[in-house]
């Protein structure tokens, strides 16, 4: 039986949902199991059946199977909570399991520098003092990658906590790579080909 | 010393899917394999074919060209395909829409180049407009692959042939952007 491969890619998409404002179908799988399981999203609000149970799920728990469905129109659903407290609300929450945390981490330690928005207090976000550790240290240290800040945990616990406002500030957009914008071959390509006449 | 990056786009499909016209149509400079007479049984499709490679040269800026490579579209040169496409940005996949065993090699060759890496491919059915030619669902459902996937064009039409790159280079773009998401599928 081929081997199931578990990654946190839904993280990229809600990231890509709410930076967007999409609306569209989240379907999702867990492991090996046969259930795809489905959250709705328009641009504020997640709906579908115990969504808030849903979201932490999919906050906690790496999938085998993600994808993005865009066609379906959505209609106003009673079992719909607002996106940006479901999500913060789901980090607070979470859970993982040590297995999942080295999953979850592996990704953030591939990443590089990173700068951190301001904290906006409007967000709601329960820890605070995690987040104001991630702005200060990306903007006091120039080489401010996950993986440096994660380092910087005294205990366990704290990683956990840095982990959890790493995971905020990557699904809300709130944060943005360090490595200096430069045009890609691809898009000098693009624009000289346009131009052929 | 000429100290110029340089981008590699391979152009590749069967025999007569219309490779060189397409690197000719876009390129400021060419130097093109020689056409001689086919001889095999591909002499009752065309008359003249591609021996060795096409190969084009577009100037992007002072410090970038792109080298366009057009891969001998003969199975019998495959053993190319694989050198060819090392280090290229990506493919186009040109094929003949009117020739079922062209359709049945782009198939092949298809296969061949998603297992090789994970380079976009974009493919252009051409002839789409002679009238045995399969349609782009037939074409779509041949190569396995949504028919969204598949742009009609006509390499003489040099809109067209631009197209082609557009879209392959748009498609670049968009996993450049997805690079710093890629962690998490890893």
């Amino acid at each position: 039986m081929p081997k199931v491969i578990q990654t946190f890619k839904q993280l990229p998409l809600l990231r890509n949902i709410l930076t967007n404002k999409r609306s569209g179908s989240i379907h999702y799988r867990f492991g090996s199991s046969d259930l795809l399981e489905k959250i709705n999203v328009t641009s504020k609000q997640f709906s579908g059946s115990d969504i808030e149970q849903q979201v932490q799920k999919l906050i906690s728990i790496p999938t085998s199977d993600c994808e993005w469905d865009s066609k379906i129109q959505m209609t106003p659903d009673i079992n719909a909570c607002d996106i940006i407290p479901c999500i913060c609300n789901a980090i607070r929450e979470s859970q993982w399991l040590p297995h999942h945390v080295q999953i979850l981490k592996g990704s953030f330690l591939r990443m590089p520098a990173i700068h951190v928005n301001r904290p906006d207090p409007t967000i709601g976000f329960s820890d605070m003092g995690a987040y104001m550790a991630l702005y200060h240290f990306s903007n006091n240290n120039p080489q401010s990658s996950p993986a440096k800040f994660l380092e910087t945990a005294y205990e366990d616990d704290d990683q956990i906590r840095y982990l959890k406002v790493l995971v905020l500030v990557y699904c809300l957009g709130l944060m943005s790579s360090k490595k200096p914008k430069r045009e890609t071959m691809a898009t000098r390509i693009l624009k000289r080909i346009r131009q052929v006449s | 010393m000429n100290n110029k990056e340089i981008a590699k786009v391979l152009i590749t499909g069967p025999f007569n899917s219309g490779k060189t016209t397409l690197i000719k149509l876009v390129s400021d400079e060419q130097l093109t394999g020689n056409d001689v007479e086919a001889t095999d049984e591909l002499a009752q499709f065309k008359g003249m074919t591609t021996v060795g490679l096409d190969f084009g040269v577009l100037h992007v800026d002072d410090e970038l060209d792109v080298h366009l490579f057009g891969t001998p579209g003969q199975a019998r040169f495959n053993f190319m395909w694989k050198t060819l496409s090392k280090g290229a940005l990506g493919t186009i996949l040109l094929i003949d829409s009117s020739n079922q065993k062209a359709i049945d090699e782009a198939k092949e060759m298809y296969q061949f180049y998603r297992e090789l890496s994970d380079m976009p491919i974009i493919i252009g059915a051409t002839k789409q407009d002679f009238p045995e030619s399969k349609s782009i669902q037939h074409i779509a459902s041949e190569l396995g692959i949504d028919d969204a996937r598949i742009i009609p064009s006509n390499p003489c039409i040099k809109e067209d042939s631009k197209d082609l790159i557009i879209a392959l280079l748009e498609e670049i773009i968009e996993n450049e952007s997805l690079t710093q998401d890629a962690v998490f599928s890893l």
